[in-house]
């Protein structure tokens, strides 16, 4: 396997807070990290604002939390929404689940297994829920 | 004053949202490269202060919502139907503007109502996969 370089837009300090073991999801976020910080205000001419670093940041915690608790969370999509917000977003054949971080710091959450099976929330989700609702959705 | 009276959208009737190019593009260079090209990703929905603004087809037609966008070019127009949005309990709501009769609202749940749109919308109008360069 090729080895991944690890970015410099990814600080230490979160590397040794969150005790990342793969350079895989570093580099994930790194490259959304590098994308979102891109856009400018007014980036979708329709006066979206541009993203801050805090709120990515925030974004990319949970993520970590949440890789090293399930390996269905690895193929996540990080994008940028509405009002400066960051998506997370999973879409499988067996769920789809989104997480919407805010620049306020405020985290809302909806995720189903395409029937009736829905987790959702208006607080930063646990991680150890989320990637145990990852694993049996339907149950 | 507002001078359009509110009404009440039939279930069976369409709705329009404009999707900036921008925003398509850069949520299309986030997908994995397996991604069904015709998906629209939640986070091309955008909620403004809890609403998500479309047009009501009584009033409007692609065309006249895309031409409001300040580069009409720039755009692309989905539709859905008001029924297919209620149907996951969210709200559908006629919120004329002085000047823009058609303007309509959909409410509830943010992420809830992204996920739901992004399964039922269709393009109508606009830029396409192929027309992007995608």
């Amino acid at each position: 396997m090729a080895s991944v370089t690890v970015p410099p837009t990814i600080s230490a300090q979160m590397r040794e807070k969150y005790q990342l073991t793969s350079d895989s999801h570093v580099q994930v976020v790194a490259e959304a990290k590098e994308r979102l910080l891109a856009l400018e205000d007014d980036w979708d001419g329709e006066g979206a604002p541009a993203y801050r670093e805090q709120t990515i940041e925030a974004a990319a915690a949970f993520f970590y939390q949440l890789v090293e608790r399930s390996e269905l969370a690895t193929p996540v999509r990080i994008l940028p929404a509405s009002e400066g917000s960051i998506d997370l977003h999973w879409k499988t054949a067996r769920f789809e689940l989104l997480v919407n971080f805010h620049p306020d710091g405020s985290v809302s959450y909806y995720g189903d297994d395409y029937c009736e099976n829905v987790i959702q929330g208006k607080t930063c989700p646990k991680p150890e829920v989320i990637a145990c609702w990852m694993e049996h959705p339907g149950e | 004053m507002n001078k359009w009276p509110t009404e009440e959208i039939p279930d069976t009737d369409v709705l329009y949202y404009r999707i900036h190019k921008r925003r398509y593009l850069e949520t299309s260079r986030a997908l994995p490269a397996d991604a069904p090209k015709d998906e629209l990703p939640p986070n091309l929905f955008k909620f403004i202060k809890g609403d998500l603004s479309v047009d009501w087809s009584k009033y409007a037609v692609p065309q006249e919502s895309k031409d409001r966008a300040r580069v009409p070019a720039d755009n692309g127009i989905v539709e859905f139907e008001a029924g297919d949005v209620r149907a996951r309990a969210h709200k559908v709501v006629h919120t004329p503007e002085q000047n823009h009769r058609a303007h309509s609202s959909v409410r509830g749940d943010e992420p809830e109502v992204r996920i739901t749109l992004s399964r039922i919308a269709q393009w109508t109008m606009g830029f396409g996969p192929e027309s992007i360069g995608l």
